[in-house]
This record gives structure tokens, C-alpha cells and sequence, in this order.
């Protein structure tokens, strides 16, 4: 049987300053010159950085009473972090979109990798019974305050997302799969030193934000950025080259999180040979 | 490291990269560790970012509304004069909602240590000026800098607090610069409550990469402006009891 009323409910979520808010808004704006009813309300924590966005957006033919809901129909992931917050919007009706897939497809486009949400915003427009130009004009809208070059580029991922989208069917199976990668398992970062005295040192990297003060206050440049590893807001975080190090410790007394740790081993068999 | 008192489950916690509170935090909790005092501690955090160390130790944490910590952890101190009474206030908080409550505070000589943050704005809400604003700054209400002609100079918590306390309080302002200091002064600063002598301040000067809109070395070239006119040092120590 057909459904005389339409009634979606989608729940974007995200890293914060990943463009969750901006996609619901670009939406919600699309949905409301269509003439649709619609309803959004975004959520985030304290955080002015780096914390889960979710923005609740609702799409009806008929008057809308409360902005939230318990299960979505649709769910749109952008971020691994993100799963865990989520889970229980989920029942066996509800589509995923997995947005985590798609990570690195707008720079294999050559596109910056901030288009990423209008690369999923596209992606999600293939489900709605919105005029994808009304979406590109709410678009143009939203982003008019920003260079050409961003919006040009915005609107090409966007094309490419719903390119992706309509031809969702065959990659529906992979969509759904939602991969795990637990951060609280993440391994630490230890490296030892070979020279006497041992120094261990040791970087735990969930714990590691970035800031970039422990590179800043090492006396004798041991710490880097690293080119591969990234910590729990998808920053890179910090490596030690171990050799330079000479175990004074600042690194450690200085980092906020609490995310490094210095020892030095002196065995009592090596101060004894010493003297 | 991590301080022993420090919840595990918690981490990492919810300050922004590179914000001073993780310093502050974790200085105050090898203190804690160091005087043994976790298991009769409480921890009072005012509103704005101090709040967000609610979950982050294993100690019991009281939340308040601006300013009023103080008195709250004083009340508690009075009813139950065993516990370590710990206030963590922001420079808001402190110097403009609750300033009442701050110098009745130091007026009554309350045997408690208060723990002002300074950044030097209101970084909950996203960096407007506050009454410790230097010169110049830019923030979000003053986008041409601090004009000190109308709004006064930077305030001096501290020095303003001096003549209201007797000579059992200890009063002193850090930097998160140096970790080791900062910890050696909430050790002082603790001590002097525990003795029941009288009312202890620390002001910590401390970083908000993220209003300031900074990078870990602009950030603390600025901090070295905060420390140029605020003075750091042992503004007053308590006279010893023989």
C-alpha cells in the first residue's frame, strides 16, 4: 500500500566543524521551498571542538509537534566516533548511510576534503522527494558569503555524492555495514631508546588532541607530528624521535591530556658496573 | 602521567586542544595524590569551562552557578569542617558575577582555597571581553581591541582581595608556564586550609587556544603579555602560628 503521508525523520551526525549543521540547514531550507513541512533542531555538547554534532532533521506533509524522535529512517554517519552516540536511533527499517566510506573520494576527485558533507549531502538527496536544483539553489544560499572557487567545488561534490547515490542500490549491502574501529582499543605508542640509560616513552594515542605544545616546549626537537597516526579528533598526533630524546621529561609535565609518560630505567646490575 | 585521583573511564576529557585547564587539573590532582586527601575532597566547579571537569576526577564534585561556589563550599566547610573544600572558578565568575561572594569570602577569612582561572575572556560562550581583558585584546565584543580608556583597566583579583584578608590568608598568582610551580602553590595553598589557619586564592593564568584563535606558539607568546601585567609570585603568605 502506498503511503498517503510522507514522514521522514533523518539524523545526521558528526565530527564537529565537519558541516553536519550545514547540510540540515541547506535541507531544511530546500525541504521548506518545496513546500514540505520540516522541523530541525541541531545538538552538540559543550565543546567548542572536536565533539559529536548531531542535527535532527525532520521532512513531512503534516504538521510536525516535537523537533526530536527516538528512531530515525534515515541515518547518515560522518564519523567512526560518532557509531557509538548513534546506536540506539537505529531499528530494522532505519537506511545508513555510512559517510565514513567516502572519506577520501572528494581528493580522489581532486576536491578539497571539506566538500565531504556535500559529497553526502548528495548521496542523501537521492532518498528525498526533493528537486536536487532547489537543494543547489539552498546551497548557493547558504554558502553565498564564500568564495566562488568553495562553492564550485562544494556543488561538483554534491553532483558526484548523487551520482554515488543513484547508484546506491548495488552498494546498498556495503553501505550498511557499519565498520568498528573502537578508539578505547587503539594501541599506545612506545618506543625505547637504545642507548644507556633506557628512556621509555610512551604516547597514548586516544588521549592526544594535537595542540602541538609538547613539540613546542622539547628542548632538543625529539617530537613531530605524525605523517600517518591520528588521535581521537582525527588530528595527527605526536611521534617521538627517539634517538634525540634525553628523558627530561618536559613533554610530559607539560601536555594537558595527560596523554604522554616518561621513564627512565636504571637497572641496580647498570649503576653498579658504573662505579 | 596521570594523576592516581584522575576517573580513567573519563579520558580523554572535554577541553579543547591545548586548552590550560588540562595543566591546571592535572597539577591539582598530583597534588591531591601527593597530600593523600582524595577520599575528604570536594571539588566545587563554577558554571562556563571549569564545568567540564565534572566527570573527570574521583572525587565529589559539586556544580554551581557563577560565582557562587565560593559560598557553597564555604557553607560545606562549616557543616562538615573535616573536608578539603577545593572552589575551581573562572575569571567571570570570580571577578564579575561572584566578586561579592569572592571578597565576603576573604572578609570572613573562610578556612577554604579558591582556584581562579584566568584567560582572560569568557571562553564558554566564545571569547567575549571580560573584566581581565588586556589592552588592546580582541574578542568577540571587541573586534578593534580593549579600549581601557572606557572600560578600565585589566582587573587585579589579587591585589584586590589583599586588604580584605587577615594575615592567615595566602594569596598568590601562577602561570600554567611551569607545571612544577603551579603544583608547589596549590600544595601551599591546600596546606593553609588543612591547618585551619584561613582563606587561600590562587590565580592561574591560563590559555584559550581556541578564542584566541592561536597556535601553540602564539599562544604562549601571549601568555608571556598576561604575565607582564600580571605579576606571578606569592602576593601574600601567612604569618606563621607559634
Amino acid at each position: 500500500m502506498k503511503r498517503e503521508h510522507l514522514s521522514l525523520k533523518i539524523l545526521l551526525a558528526g565530527e564537529g566543524g565537519q558541516g553536519v549543521q550545514a547540510m540540515a540547514q541547506i535541507l531544511q531550507n530546500a525541504a521548506y521551498q518545496t513546500g514540505l513541512k520540516t522541523m530541525y533542531i541541531p545538538n552538540y555538547g559543550v565543546e567548542q571542538r572536536g565533539g559529536v554534532s548531531l542535527a535532527y532533521l525532520q521532512i513531512s506533509t503534516l504538521p510536525i509537534p516535537y523537533p526530536k524522535f527516538k528512531t530515525a529512517d534515515i541515518l547518515v554517519l560522518m564519523c567512526e566516533r560518532a557509531i557509538f552516540r548513534v546506536k540506539p536511533y537505529q531499528d530494522s527499517q532505519t537506511q545508513i548511510i555510512n559517510g565514513v566510506f567516502f572519506l577520501n573520494t572528494p581528493m580522489e576527485h581532486n576536491l578539497s576534503p571539506k566538500t565531504h558533507n556535500m559529497l553526502i549531502l548528495g548521496i542523501l538527496s537521492t532518498l528525498l522527494p526533493i528537486d536536487p536544483e532547489i537543494i543547489r539553489q539552498a546551497m548557493k544560499q547558504r554558502f553565498q558569503k564564500a568564495s566562488d572557487l568553495i562553492l564550485k567545488q562544494n556543488e561538483q561534490a554534491f553532483l558526484l555524492g548523487r551520482g554515488l547515490g543513484l547508484r546506491l542500490p548495488q552498494d546498498a549491502q556495503r553501505l550498511k555495514k557499519i565498520p568498528v574501529n573502537d578508539h578505547r582499543k587503539w594501541p599506545d605508542q612506545v618506543s625505547v631508546s637504545k642507548n644507556h640509560p633506557k628512556i621509555i616513552h610512551t604516547i597514548i594515542r586516544r588521549y592526544c588532541k594535537s595542540c602541538g605544545i609538547c613539540i613546542l616546549r622539547c628542548p632538543t626537537k625529539a617530537l613531530h607530528f605524525s605523517k600517518t597516526l591520528t588521535g581521537i579528533y582525527g588530528t595527527p598526533i605526536v611521534e617521538v624521535e627517539i634517538k634525540k630524546c634525553v628523558g627530561c621529561r618536559m613533554c610530559e609535565s607539560v601536555c594537558p591530556d595527560t596523554a604522554i609518560s616518561v621513564k627512565k630505567e636504571k637497572s641496580l646490575a647498570d649503576s653498579s658496573q658504573k662505579r | 602521567m596521570i594523576p592516581k585521583c584522575y576517573k580513567k573511564e573519563s579520558l580523554p576529557h572535554l577541553f579543547c586542544p591545548g586548552c590550560g585547564y588540562g595543566v591546571i587539573l592535572k597539577s591539582l590532582g598530583f597534588t591531591i595524590d601527593h597530600l593523600k586527601i582524595a577520599h575528604r575532597t570536594v571539588l566545587g566547579l563554577d558554571i562556563g569551562c571549569a564545568l567540564l571537569a565534572w566527570n573527570l576526577f574521583d572525587v565529589d564534585t559539586i556544580q554551581t552557578h557563577h560565582g557562587r561556589t565560593i559560598p557553597v563550599m564555604a557553607g560545606l566547610k562549616f557543616a562538615h569542617p573535616n573536608t578539603i573544600t577545593l572552589a575551581l572558578v573562572g575569571d567571570g565568575g570570580a571577578y564579575a558575577i561572584g566578586l561579592q561572594s569572592l571578597l565576603h569570602s576573604a572578609h570572613r577569612n573562610d578556612p577554604l582555597t579558591v582556584i581562579v582561572v584566568n584567560n582572560s575572556l569568557y571562553a564558554m560562550t566564545g571569547g567575549q571581553m571580560a573584566p581581565t581583558t588586556l589592552q588592546d585584546e580582541v574578542t568577540t565584543t571587541t573586534p578593534l581591541g580593549r579600549d581601557c580608556r572606557k572600560t578600565g583597566l585589566p582587573f587585579l583579583g589579587p591585589e584586590t582581595v589583599v586588604p580584605l584578608t587577615n594575615h592567615f590568608a595566602y594569596i598568590a598568582r601562577v602561570s600554567i608556564r611551569n607545571p612544577f610551580v603551579l603544583e608547589e602553590t596549590f600544595k601551599k595553598a591546600i596546606l593553609n586550609q588543612m591547618r585551619g589557619q584561613g582563606f587561600s586564592l590562587v590565580e592561574v593564568l591560563s590559555v584559550c587556544p581556541t578564542n584566541w584563535k592561536t597556535d601553540a606558539e602564539k599562544t604562549f607568546r601571549f601568555l608571556e603579555e598576561m604575565e607582564n601585567y600580571y605579576r606571578l609570585g606569592e602576593i601574600k603568605k601567612p604569618l606563621e602560628e607559634k
